[in-house]
């Protein structure tokens, strides 16, 4: 290549690859918000900068191999599309609509602080600890979030994979708020679930717990 | 749905129809294994949904039989579609076709309902067929039917089904996401829920029970009891969930208030002023003007009394890690007693006056470091002596002889009242009307805080938020703020010799009376003066967070807190508050005390100085062991003019052998009625105490034993 590493990064795009094999195209700013992906990508410019370039995207490929070993087909498959250029990350086991709304997310919250991704996990856990305590859920997310009880579990899913704490953070607000203040008996409708306690279970459970009821 | 005027409007397509597909589809989707073929059929299928389907073009396939097949499967992509057939007819649904339960609305016709039937039997069947087969082309086959029939929907039965869908959709969230996510779910969700979670099925419970990060936090936000305050036992646990049950279980212990903590009240000192007390993990210690120190344990046994002391005991301080006890007093010495053995090890003299107040500290350059303020107005530093056997007492007459003295911080001009120190910063209040700071590694005074009108009686030093607190005889707190004041930065204050601070950043007002008690703990500072008035403070804005009058403006002697609980001790008043709630928990557990001159707690018992018919008492009151307030009953008959009237009593029992009258009926033989009296001074306040020792049998019997069931809902 021809062109400075520094320019070259800049201009790099960012191409998702979703479950199905649709591109999503993104800009690395935004997608910096994933740890996940925030660390392959500096784990490829630093093989760009060490070795050749051709070799970038195929590393790249090994690292979400390593991860999700399932999915090698889907990878290998995807790793002969890579352009030059582009970096193209597969993301086999997101759907396609998923990633879309993930980046609709992430675009909301461009200018949002962005957390220090230390490589420690320690610091990263406390940050979020901090994040929770202080934030309550803001209203664009509870609007994002309102959609169907299967598609907030796979963006929640997805951004535990992505590692994009404040989305996930996000998502567990939204189903806290689902069940807060709420019966068990009305906590088993919201989700489908059967009681499979006895009388005399459930009977013991609540005098274990009564002392709460008693303020 | 909203729009539903034209209910016989055929739905070619529209928005609705639109995300339903989109949902049907995706629990498919969500079931079926992702096979490469699949996968490809699904591409296959969403582009047809995109493109024919919903630019309302008919559904392609190849009618054989009963059966259809879609063609989708025999070719690859476009080519196989060949858009000649129409399907005519729906797959057979009688195979099919058992539990079927229709959800309609009343305002639907009868000749809608056989429709909206079908289509909930077809969505049945599809998505359980879905779950148990593998075949690929049982789910396209189904699929296309599907759609097939929800395009002759109209919009009412669309929206029952967009109903029915949503029911059957609902999945638990349990089941899908991994523990460290499900871990933040619950945290986010306050202790009532968790505990409502726990009853919804065995696997919430299991889920919920053994998440330890879940039930460390859950003990760190409900903060209980700090770990410091609970005896060791608590390590023992093996799993978190079950350490903040036992948390749990002691603060309600403290909050339950139908029943009350047994009260042992033990004596311990023959004057009526006791000046210290303190607890330790393993003892209890007293020490007051008698020249004594009385070590309990914590049942309240007098293990030991320590004898040395020529004068009255003024400040004592104790060091856990090496458990030795740091006294000082009128005698102008300090002695430092090991409490393993009971025996004075040392006796420090120096300072040429009484010793008002001692602390410790750790300085860098000398370890653990004593720390005493004296009337002769000045700070003396000691190295803190490592326990080794000693035989004997080692007294050190002079500082020039005395291997363990550091050294003098003098520049007061009257006696030091009080101190407060953290590391290398220690703040001194004293007589002369100035605070000032020192730094302990440089031995040198570093800033002198003036702006008292008079005596400074108490300090505090918040090293977090770098600031000092101090009151003096003007019922006014001062703040300091060492950080933020406008002609200096901390900066200056760690790097320069000597600064003046010429007046307090801000001044908290609200007492009304000498402020003489001050405490921080955490981000609470709490104050309390004369007027019995007992006030906290939020160290960080100065809000006030509580506040409290003792009645009768009698001076506050003595309170103790933590995040939730206050205790607050005055003549003749011993109350115990709810910081959460604001609620007056307790209030005259101690009635017979004169005056609580120091109160101590741990998650089990509150100790409490106490003065009782002039002589000094430590006071017990253990909430392991509470006592239900259980009623009793006390009949006393008389014969009055030849009518028999019975006086019936009810006491409440206080302790093991207190009984607090509560209610009388008298009865009324005559007559046969019970006449309900609540004189005046039963009132919750002033009450009369009966002691009864031992209880007598016979004439007092429990109250379950009678029908009174008004009494009865106190047990348990």
């Amino acid at each position: 290549m021809s062109l400075e590493t520094g320019n070259e990064q800049s201009n790099a795009k960012i191409i998702l690859l979703s479950g199905e094999g649709i591109e999503h195209p993104v800009e690395e700013e935004l997608i910096n918000k994933s740890i996940l992906i925030n660390n392959l990508l500096q784990q490829t410019k630093e093989a760009k900068t060490s070795s050749s370039s051709t070799n970038a995207p195929s590393s790249l490929i090994d690292d979400i191999n390593d991860i999700d070993d399932e999915e090698d087909e889907v990878a290998s498959n995807v790793s002969g599309e890579a352009d030059q250029e582009n970096i193209v990350i597969p993301i086999p086991n997101v759907r396609s609509s998923i990633l879309t709304k993930i980046i609709k997310w992430l675009e909301h919250h461009k200018k949002d602080p962005v957390i220090s991704f230390s490589s420690s996990n320690n610091t990263s856990s406390t940050s979020t600890d901090d994040l929770r305590r202080t934030d309550p859920l803001d209203e664009w997310d509870k609007q994002f979030f309102t959609m169907d009880q299967e598609m907030m579990y796979e963006i929640i899913l997805a951004s535990n994979y992505l590692n994009i704490p404040q989305l996930l953070d996000s998502g567990c607000k939204m189903i806290a708020n689902m069940i807060r203040g709420k019966s068990a008996e009305e906590i088993r409708q919201i989700f489908n679930i059967e009681n499979d306690f006895t009388k005399e279970e459930e009977e013991a459970i609540r005098r274990e717990n009564e002392w709460a009821e008693q303020i | 749905m909203k729009n539903s005027k034209n209910p016989n409007r055929y739905l070619p397509i529209n928005k609705v129809f639109e995300t339903t597909l989109k949902k049907v589809y995706k629990s498919t989707d969500y079931f079926s294994k992702k096979t490469t073929n699949s996968y490809v059929n699904e591409k296959v299928l969403d582009y047809y949904i995109k493109e024919k389907l919903i630019n309302n073009s008919t559904i392609v396939s190849q009618t054989n039989g009963d059966k259809i097949y879609p063609l989708l499967e025999l070719g690859s992509e476009t080519d196989s579609f060949q858009l000649t057939s129409k399907i005519e007819k729906i797959a057979p649904i009688n195979e099919i076709h058992t539990s079927s339960k229709v959800i309609l609305s009343p305002e639907n016709s009868d000749s809608d309902i056989s429709t909206s039937q079908n289509m909930e039997t077809d969505i049945k069947v599809f998505s359980s067929n879905e779950i148990n087969c593998d075949e690929h082309s049982i789910s396209s086959k189904n699929r296309l039917m599907l759609f097939d029939s929800l395009r002759s929907l109209n919009r009412t039965e669309l929206s029952d089904l967009i109903q029915s869908l949503k029911a059957t959709i609902a999945s638990d969230f349990t089941e899908i996401l991994p523990q460290n996510v499900l871990t933040q779910i619950f945290s986010n969700l306050p202790i009532n829920d968790l505990k409502e979670c726990m009853l919804v099925n065995t696997s919430y419970k299991n889920i919920i029970q053994k998440d330890e990060k879940l039930w460390a936090q859950v003990i760190k936000q409900e903060n209980y009891f700090k770990d410091t305050l609970i005896p060791p036992s608590i390590f023992e646990f093996n799993s978190t969930y079950k350490k903040f049950k036992f948390l749990e279980q002691k603060f309600y212990n403290w909050r339950t208030k139908n029943e009350i903590p047994e009260t042992k009240i033990v004596n311990a000192h023959d004057v009526d002023v006791i000046t210290c007390i303190e607890l330790t993990p393993h003892h209890v210690i007293t020490a007051a003007d008698d020249t004594l120190i009385n070590i309990y344990n914590h049942t309240g046994d007098l293990l030991k009394t320590l004898r040395g002391h020529e004068g009255g005991v003024w400040a004592l301080k104790y060091n856990t890690t090496t458990n030795q006890l740091i006294t000082a007093g009128t005698d102008r010495t300090i002695r430092i007693w090991d409490l393993d053995t009971f025996l004075c090890t040392h006796v420090f003299l120096g300072h040429t006056s009484t010793v008002r107040c001692l602390d410790l500290t750790d300085i860098d350059n000398h370890g653990r470091v004593i720390i005493s303020g004296s009337r002769d107005s000045n700070v003396l530093l000691w190295k803190l002596p490592k326990k080794i056997e000693y035989d004997d007492t080692s007294i050190y007459p002079l500082i020039e002889n005395n291997s363990f003295y550091i050294g003098t911080l003098s520049g007061h001009r009257d006696s030091v009242r009080s101190m407060s120190v953290h590391k290398n910063i220690l703040v001194t209040g004293s007589y002369d009307r100035t605070c000032r700071i020192w730094d302990l590694k440089k031995m040198s005074c570093i800033a002198v805080l003036k702006g008292h009108g008079n005596r400074v009686y108490a300090v505090c030093y918040d090293h977090v938020r770098q600031k000092v607190f101090s009151t003096s005889t003007d019922f006014r707190i001062f703040v300091w703020d060492l950080k933020l004041d406008s002609r200096y930065s901390y900066k200056d204050f760690e790097n320069n010799h000597q600064l003046t601070y010429s007046r307090p950043s801000m001044i908290l007002n609200g007492h009304a009376g000498l402020v003489g008690l001050l405490e921080l703990k955490g981000d609470i500072l709490c104050s309390a003066a004369a007027d019995g008035s007992v006030k906290g403070w939020d160290a960080n804005d100065h809000k006030v967070l509580f506040h409290y009058y003792h009645d009768g403006t009698v001076p506050s002697s003595s309170f103790w807190f933590d995040d939730n609980f206050l205790i607050l001790g005055s003549e003749s008043q011993f109350t115990i508050c709810d910081l959460r709630t604001g609620e007056q928990l307790y209030s005259n557990l101690l009635s017979n005390a004169d005056n609580v001159w120091g109160i101590r707690a741990n998650g089990d018992c509150i100790y409490a100085a106490i003065v009782q018919d002039h002589c000094s008492k430590l006071a017990i009151l253990d909430f392991t062991k509470k006592v239900s307030s259980n009623k009793y009953r006390y009949r006393d008959s008389d014969v009055n003019g030849g009518i028999s009237v019975e006086t019936e009593y009810m006491m409440e029992r206080r302790g093991k052998s207190t009984l607090r009258l509560i209610q009388e009926r008298k009865k009324d033989s005559r007559r046969n009625i019970l006449n309900d009296i609540s004189p005046p001074y039963l009132g919750s306040d002033v009450y009369s105490e009966i002691y009864v020792e031992p209880l007598p049998t016979g004439t007092v019997s429990e109250s379950e034993t009678d029908n009174s069931s008004q009494y009865d809902e106190f047990d348990n």
